[in-house]
C-alpha cells in the first residue's frame, strides 16, 4: 500500500523523459476498492470537522493564546514546598498500579485459559470468557473507577480494582493468543505418555507461555501507572486526587509540581520495564530480570 | 532403595531459586501489606451492597429514557474526535517519528522530536484535556486536540523505533546512490514502514474511540459528558445503555480493524 513497490527504488534504469512511471500492476477492482476508501476517509473527515465546528466558540478560541501565556505565567515558579506532602499520594499511586496490576494477571489467568481453542474445557465456555475480556477491554480504567467509587466508596481499594478490572482483557487476551500459538502438540504427547490434567499444563502449555506472560504483566504495569495517576479525578485515590484539588483552588504552581512528579515516575516506570522486556526476551527469568 | 528426588526439575542455579522465592514473597507481602493499610471498611461495604444491588437491578435494564438525542449526539462527537484526531495527529506523529529516528535523523532535531514525545506520552490524556478545555473552552475541539497530542506521541515513538530497525543496507544503498535527504526519506524509508504506520493508525483509531469517552469527564466533549451527567444523577438504566453501545462499537471497529489488516497489510 502507499505506492511501497520495491521496484520503485531499485529505479536501474532512468525512464526516458515523458515517459509514464511505473507503477505497480493492480487489478480495476483493487483501484475502485482504494478509491472508494479514501473517498470515504474523506468524506468522514469533513462530516467529523463539521461536528467540532459545531460546537466550537469561535471566542475561545481567539484568546486561546493569550490564556496559554496567563497559565504558563502562574505555573511558573513551581512551588516546591508541596513535594514532601505529594511524595505520600505518589507512593500510593504506585501501590495502586501494582496491585491492580497483580489482581488483574490473577484473574487474567483462568480466563485467558478458558479462551483458548486448545484449552478450552467445554463449548461454552470460550464464548463467555471472550465476552468477559472484551468488556474488560472496552471500557476505560477511568470509567471502571467511576462505577467503583459509587459501590465501594471513594479511596485507593476502587482505583487498584478499577485498574485491575481494566488489566484482566488486556492480559486475557495476549495470554489466549500465545496459548494458542503454542498449540496442542505439547500437552498432547505429554497426555500420551499419561500426565496428568495439571502436568499437561504445567509442562506442555506454561514454559511456552511464561515469557510473553511476564513480558505483558509489566508492560501493563507501565500502563496502569500512567493511567493511576488520573485516577484521583474521579475520588479513587493516588496522586490525582492532589492534582484535582489543586485545579480546583486554581493552585496551577503546585499542579506543576505535580506534573513534574508525573513526568519522573513515569519515565523511571518505562526505563524499568524496559530493561525488564529486554531481559525476558533474552530469556532470564523475571526474578534475576528484576534483581538488575 | 531409590531416595532421591521423586519428580524431575528442571535443573537451574542453585541461587535461581533462592531469587524467585524472594522476588514470590516480596510481592505477596506487598500486596497484602497494601490491602492492609487501605482499611477495608467491611461496614461501609455492607451499607454499600444494598445500594449496589439497586444500582444493578436498575442497570439491567439499560434505557436511554428521553436522553437518546445526547447520546446520539455525544457519540457523534466522540467518533468525530477520535477519527479527526487519527488523521492529524497521524501526520504530526509520522513527522515526529522521522525526526526522532537515530538512524536517519541530525542530533539536534533528534533531541528536541524526542522530549516532545516522551512529554506526551507521559502525561495522561485526562492531564492533557484540563489544560486544553483551559486554553480552548468546553467542547470537542479540545477533545481533538488532546487526542491528536496523544496520538502524535504515540505515533512518533512507535515509528521511530520501526524506522530505526530499518535494514541499514537499503540506507546505505540510497546514500550511494547520491540520494539526497528526501529521496532517501520518501523513496527509500517512507516505503519500508508503509504497512507499520497504517498499522499504528489503525491500533490508534481503536484507542482514541475508548479515550474519547472518558475526555469528556473534564468537559472535553464527546459521550464521556453525557455519561457523567447521567452518573451524577444516579440514572443508572442509562449508564448501563450507554457503555452497552460504547462496547459493542468499539468490538465493531476492532473487528474492523482486523479484517483491514489480514486483507491489506
Amino acid at each position: 500500500m502507499m505506492g511501497s513497490d520495491p521496484n520503485g527504488v531499485r529505479g536501474q534504469e532512468r525512464p526516458a523523459r515523458g515517459a509514464a512511471r511505473w507503477r505497480s500492476p493492480q487489478t480495476l477492482r483493487d483501484r475502485w476498492t482504494r478509491r472508494t476508501v479514501w473517498l470515504a476517509c474523506v468524506l468522514a473527515l469533513a462530516l467529523s470537522l463539521r461536528v467540532v465546528a459545531q460546537t466550537t466558540e469561535l471566542a475561545f478560541l481567539r484568546d486561546a493564546g493569550a490564556q496559554a501565556l496567563d497559565l504558563g505565567t502562574r505555573m511558573v515558579p513551581p512551588r516546591w514546598s508541596v513535594v514532601p506532602a505529594m511524595l505520600g499520594a505518589l507512593a500510593e499511586t504506585v501501590r495502586i498500579a501494582t496491585v491492580g496490576t497483580v489482581v488483574g494477571a490473577l484473574l487474567a489467568f483462568p480466563l485467558a485459559w478458558l479462551a483458548a481453542r486448545t484449552t478450552s474445557p467445554w463449548i461454552g465456555a470460550r464464548p463467555i470468557a471472550l465476552g468477559l475480556l472484551a468488556v474488560s477491554r472496552s471500557v476505560n480504567s477511568l470509567v471502571w473507577a467511576l462505577l467503583l467509587v459509587v459501590l465501594l466508596g471513594p479511596g485507593p481499594l476502587a482505583g487498584a480494582l478499577a485498574i485491575a478490572l481494566r488489566s484482566v482483557g488486556f492480559l486475557g487476551r495476549l495470554g489466549w493468543e500465545t496459548i494458542e500459538e503454542v498449540g496442542a502438540a505439547p500437552s498432547e504427547s505429554l497426555r500420551a505418555s499419561g500426565a496428568s490434567w495439571w502436568a499437561q499444563a504445567q509442562w506442555g502449555i506454561w514454559p511456552a507461555w511464561a515469557p510473553s506472560f511476564w513480558g505483558s504483566v509489566v508492560f501493563r504495569w507501565e500502563i496502569n501507572l500512567r493511567e493511576s495517576t488520573v485516577l484521583g479525578l474521579v475520588g479513587a485515590g493516588g496522586i490525582g486526587v492532589g492534582l484535582q484539588a489543586a485545579i480546583d483552588r486554581l493552585a496551577w504552581s503546585e499542579v506543576t509540581v505535580v506534573l513534574l512528579l508525573i513526568l519522573g515516575t513515569v519515565v523511571l516506570a518505562e526505563a524499568v520495564s524496559s530493561r525488564v522486556r529486554e531481559a525476558l526476551r533474552r530469556g532470564e527469568s523475571p526474578a534475576e530480570a528484576s534483581d538488575r | 532403595m531409590n531416595h532421591g528426588p521423586r519428580r524431575w526439575r528442571t535443573p537451574e542455579a542453585p541461587w535461581a531459586r533462592r531469587r524467585r522465592t524472594l522476588a514470590w514473597v516480596a510481592l505477596a507481602l506487598l500486596v497484602v501489606s497494601l490491602l492492609g493499610s487501605w482499611g477495608i471498611d467491611l461496614a461501609r461495604v455492607l451499607r454499600g451492597g444494598a445500594s449496589a444491588w439497586d444500582l444493578l437491578g436498575d442497570a439491567a435494564r439499560p434505557t436511554v429514557a428521553g436522553r437518546g438525542r445526547d447520546i446520539l449526539e455525544g457519540f457523534a462527537q466522540s467518533a468525530a474526535m477520535a477519527w479527526l484526531a487519527t488523521w492529524i495527529g497521524g501526520t504530526v506523529g509520522v513527522v515526529a517519528g522521522f525526526a526522532s529516528a537515530a538512524n536517519i535523523s541530525p542530533s539536534a532535531l533528534r533531541w528536541l522530536a524526542r522530549g516532545l514525545v516522551v512529554a506526551g506520552r507521559a502525561m495522561h490524556e485526562m492531564i492533557l484535556a484540563i489544560f486544553f478545555v483551559a486554553l480552548l473552552g468546553f467542547g470537542p475541539l479540545a477533545g481533538t486536540a488532546t487526542l491528536a497530542l496523544a496520538s502524535a506521541a504515540f505515533v512518533g515513538k512507535l515509528l521511530s523505533e520501526a524506522i530505526e530497525e530499518v535494514d541499514p543496507a537499503l540506507i546505505e544503498a540510497s546514500a550511494a546512490l547520491g540520494h539526497g535527504f528526501w529521496a532517501r526519506v520518501v523513496g527509500v524509508v517512507l516505503p519500508a514502514v508503509a504497512p507499520r504506520v497504517a498499522g499504528l493508525l489503525l491500533y490508534r483509531l481503536d484507542i482514541n474511540l475508548r479515550e474519547s469517552a472518558i475526555v469528556g469527564l473534564v468537559g472535553a466533549g464527546g459521550i464521556g459528558a453525557v455519561l457523567t451527567t447521567a452518573l451524577a444523577r444516579y440514572e443508572w438504566g442509562v449508564v448501563s445503555a450507554i457503555l452497552g453501545l460504547l462496547i459493542v462499537l468499539v468490538l465493531a471497529l476492532e473487528a474492523l480493524a482486523s479484517r483491514v489488516r489480514s486483507r491489506w497489510l
